[in-house]
């Protein structure tokens, strides 16, 4: 819970939305540097970065998706995006509680029932409500559209129960989206998508975040008990498929993205100002091999940044297009591109920080400094590949390019060149 | 055994058709027969799951669906998937 009054300044909240938008970007930057000076203590800490997300919380950054009618900046995915970097170049921990968190909200912005978003989401916006993501469980495989834990159904209402083995931020949480099977007998794909506020529910800590990176974002293993209503189901009941493909998936991909493109902008921006540096370039010497890796890294995080900004305008366009159920969110093109940016993006940022560790040497690369943190953001981005497994989304995409037969490619301006085949969605929304 | 569709001159699923989809129906328990008018994915068929069938369909009853008949609505029942194939398999 925030401490001091936390939301957007008013003057802010209450101004034209390129001012907002000018506004939270500035701000972005700011944090981003706060927080750049917080992460080494963080990362060697493994401590969730509290001070850092007290800052979210009271300068209404948390509420950036949230729209102005229920106290929030009313920014879109655009500007989420574009924070999500600013904010990875300064800490990855910090950065990606923040995408998590932002997900969330658009999960709930979006799906939530009326009477859940008027009471939660002026909490988020007003900075008293960090959301967290329960999606993992174990013996399921890493399937994210099914659930082994059900819901239950008694005189009282619903009762939820269940492991979460890997909950970013999960102690220091106000509220959860937990997905659960929406009953005892049904089957693991027919999975509901649970709010879950922290003051309802019992929490119990069961397992620690001793990592290789990403030491910060605490994302602990724990059990949570529930008592909840039919209101609480995001989606309603049985929804979260929908839900999932319209919104969570996207949006999470998106952020994800976001996050380790910042972090490997942020690396690169040390090493080129190492290397403009005069007294390091008369120590190296001139190199065309040295131009070459160079090149290369700019290369790789361009091209990864211009695939984050095409699916992003796919999206929006599909959005545009339908505001309601999965609609198009479903065809195999938008599948193919959106699963396809988070496994280009998590292994580009990843290759790239790795070949600025080369380019940088033992000296300045390889060791922990302050000075070019790259140490640091090479074994952050290690788990960008394991996060929702690139295995299991290259798989996915194997088959579904063998759906596309007419092949059609991202294009520039967001739009791909062939039919819109669902996704075998079915009426009924479930994909 | 009924159909929902055209149940007069819809020959009976065979028991090829059947063993493939079984594969791809974690909620069917083993030994109980599907019931033809049940949806896919109350037995469990997600999307995923439905492309790795449509694949194995096409592989063990070598045919091949068009474009056009790769639908929710092919994939909703057995029903709707058995009058499919039985259609594509008689098309000239």
């Amino acid at each position: 819970m925030s401490t001091t009054p936390g939301g957007a300044d008013e003057r802010v909240r209450d101004a034209d939305e390129n001012v907002r938008r000018e506004a939270v970007l500035a701000l972005a930057r700011r944090l981003s540097d706060e927080f750049a000076r917080g992460a080494a203590k963080t990362d060697e800490a493994a401590a969730f970065p509290a001070a850092h997300v007290q800052r979210l919380r009271e300068t209404g950054l948390l509420g950036l998706l949230v729209p102005t009618a229920h106290g929030g900046l009313g920014l879109g995915l655009h500007d989420m995006t574009r924070v999500g970097r600013i904010l990875g170049a300064g800490c990855a921990s910090t950065a990606m509680i923040w995408a998590m968190h932002c997900q969330q909200v658009a999960t709930l912005v979006r799906h939530g029932g009326e009477e859940l978003r008027s009471r939660v989401l002026p909490r988020i916006a007003a900075g008293d409500c960090l959301l967290a993501s329960i999606t993992t469980e174990a013996g399921k495989g890493g399937h994210l559209l099914s659930a082994l834990a059900a819901l239950d159904t008694d005189e009282n209402g619903l009762l939820l129960e269940r492991d979460a083995p890997v909950v970013t931020a999960g102690l220091e949480a106000d509220a959860y989206l937990v997905t659960m099977r929406t009953g005892p007998d049904s089957p693991a794909n027919d999975v509901s998508l649970a709010f879950v506020p922290r003051e309802d529910a019992e929490v119990a800590f069961r397992s620690g975040w001793e990592t290789l990176g990403m030491r910060g974002t605490a994302s602990v293993g724990l059990t949570l008990r529930a008592r909840l209503t039919e209101e609480h189901l995001v989606g309603g009941p049985a929804g979260f498929p929908a839900v999932a493909v319209r919104t969570l998936i996207p949006v999470g991909h998106l952020a994800w993205c976001a996050v380790w493109l910042g972090v490997a902008q942020g690396a690169l921006r040390h090493v080129v100002g190492l290397l403009r540096d005069p007294k390091v370039r008369r120590e190296r010497g001139r190199s065309d091999l040295a131009s070459h890796q160079l090149a290369r890294v700019r290369l790789r995080l361009d091209a990864a940044g211009a695939f984050l900004g095409a699916c992003l305008t796919e999206y929006e366009e599909l959005d545009a297009l339908d505001s309601a159920g999965p609609g198009r969110h479903s065809d195999v093109a938008f599948q193919l591109h959106i699963n396809g940016l988070k496994v280009e993006v998590s292994e580009a940022a990843f290759g790239a920080v790795d070949d600025l560790v080369q380019i940088a040497g033992l000296r300045y690369g390889y060791t922990r400094s302050p000075g070019t943190p790259l140490e640091r953001a090479f074994r952050d981005l290690r788990a960008a590949r394991l996060m929702y497994s690139n295995d299991r989304l290259l798989v996915a995409n194997g088959q579904l390019a063998l759906l596309d037969r007419e092949v059609g490619l991202l294009s520039v301006d967001g739009t791909s060149g062939s039919g819109h085949a669902a996704l075998f969605s079915t009426a009924d929304g479930k994909a | 055994m009924t159909h929902t569709t055209d149940s007069a001159t819809q020959p009976e699923p065979t028991q090829e058709f059947l063993g493939v989809l079984r594969e791809f129906l974690p909620a069917l328990p083993a030994g109980e027969e599907p019931a033809p008018e049940a949806t896919l994915a109350s037995y469990g068929l997600d999307s995923l799951g439905s492309i790795s069938l449509m694949l194995a369909l096409e592989e063990t009853l070598d045919m091949t669906f068009p474009e056009e008949r790769l639908s929710a609505e092919t994939f909703r029942t057995i029903g709707s998937l058995w009058q499919t194939v039985t259609e594509i398999r008689q098309a000239p």
